[in-house]
């Protein structure tokens, strides 16, 4: 109760969020290029979801599509197809996003991974991934990695986005 | 979605695309390039010197096979003479790239070469290396090529049974693996057989190597064999590889260049 009120604006933040998406999308293209790690989920995905619960003043959805469009030239999958994934994924928070904001850490942990195994068996879907055994389990586990680590990123960029806008 | 799966109408904003992504993929490849890079460091002299030995034994035998290869293409353009070949691949001009990074998702197999189109690197053109076919370059950004790989799912490419001459299409499987398949169940394919590349649809060059078979079943209720092979490339671990123009020229000996020629070989004096 004795949690500072404030609500964040664009203009306030936009060189944090625009910074963020940048060095999120590096990291993931790092983890799948340097190190060949799968399991772990995308953490722009992951920001665009908190982005969208808390940056209440817009819809994301233009975003949603741009990070799609980059996210298909890196997989080399068909252009528009992650687009269309998130952008389904920015609608179904945008429905929840005020309800969202007041949920327990654990409930919001649940929710995402929801989400994100929403995300994966669309990718199952449309793009019919070719995955062995270790890949298979990897692909599976990424909702679920997700789910442990979305309390942890969700308090670390609620700190920075204050820190952005009141340093 | 459709019409970038279907067609190539989106290339130019795909390859748009991926040129404002480079430098977040090469950023991305730092901590792999510093750890080539510290991992040559700490070669051993005695390894450097059983490698440079290697090497000199490689050289020695290349150069004996090269002094052979003057006679053979003076064969093989006087045996095409005689069989009337309308047209067919000149010497293709080859140049050398490196790889920059591989992407070997469950989505789609590719690696980036450090050559684009400042180097004149064009999509469409093939990549091999030492020991066969690589894969095909699909994206080209002004200093980067994007290579689809043999054995992704998307890709299909017109071979033959080199001991035989059967034609098929092979199709990448994702695990290292390709499947050769409109090969009729009457045909000989044995395990061990070398696939090559029979140039048909003009994108890949003719008779360069693919693949050995290692299996061949044949299903009762199919008309043609299943057949599985294992690329002759060494892909993942080459890190150096040779591009080909597919530049498709009529010879100029060749018989449709006029009457006097075909005279000439008719009466013998083109042996």
């Amino acid at each position: 109760m004795s949690d500072k009120v404030y609500v964040l604006e664009f203009c306030q933040i936009k060189w944090f969020l625009i910074f963020g998406y940048l060095a999120a999308f590096t990291f993931d293209s790092m983890l799948k290029l340097s190190f060949d790690i799968y399991f772990a989920p995308s953490l722009t995905v992951l920001l665009l979801l908190f982005w969208t619960s808390q940056l209440t003043c817009k819809t994301h959805l233009f975003t949603a599509f741009l990070i799609g469009i980059f996210t298909d030239t890196a997989m080399n999958t068909p252009l528009g197809s992650h687009a269309l994934i998130f952008i389904l994924l920015v609608f179904f928070m945008l429905r929840i996003r005020l309800s969202f904001k007041s949920y327990p850490a654990w409930q919001q942990a649940i929710t995402i991974g929801l989400y994100l195994t929403f995300a994966q068996v669309l990718s199952w879907v449309i793009f019919e991934p070719v995955l062995p055994n270790s890949q298979l389990i990897s692909f599976w586990l990424v909702p679920w990695v997700s789910a442990i680590l979305w309390p942890f990123l969700y308090k670390t960029m609620l700190t920075l986005s204050h820190r952005a806008m009141f340093d | 979605m459709v019409s970038d799966h279907y067609s190539h109408a989106l290339s130019s904003v795909r390859n748009l695309l991926l040129t404002a992504i480079e430098p977040i993929e090469k950023l991305a490849t730092l901590p792999i390039t510093a750890y080539h890079f510290f991992q040559q460091d700490y070669e051993t002299i005695e390894d450097l010197k059983q490698a440079n030995q290697r090497l000199a034994t490689e050289n020695l035998l290349l150069k004996a096979e090269q002094q052979q290869l003057p006679q053979l293409r003076l064969e093989i353009t006087r045996l095409n003479q005689l069989l009337n070949t309308a047209s067919q691949l000149e010497r293709s001009k080859i140049q050398i790239a490196n790889i920059s990074h591989y992407n070997l998702s469950p989505y789609s197999q590719t690696f980036m070469l450090d050559k684009g189109y400042l180097d004149k690197v064009d999509p469409n053109q093939c990549v091999i290396d030492s020991h066969g076919l690589i894969g095909l370059i699909t994206q080209v950004t002004p200093t980067s090529a994007k290579v689809q790989l043999i054995t992704d799912a998307d890709i299909a490419i017109p071979v033959r049974i080199q001991r035989t001459g059967q034609r098929g299409i092979a199709k990448g499987s994702h695990f290292n693996e390709l499947s050769v398949q409109f090969i009729a169940k009457s045909s000989s394919v044995n395990i061990g057989d070398l696939i090559v590349t029979s140039g048909l649809g003009s994108v890949y060059p003719k008779g360069y190597p693919v693949a050995r078979v290692t299996s061949v079943t044949k299903p009762k209720d199919q008309p043609y064999l299943e057949i599985k092979a294992r690329p002759v490339a060494k892909i993942g671990q080459a890190d150096k590889v040779l591009i080909l123009s597919n530049d498709i020229k009529i010879p100029s000996n060749s018989l449709f260049q006029g009457d006097s020629k075909l005279k000439l070989i008719r009466n013998g004096a083109g042996k």
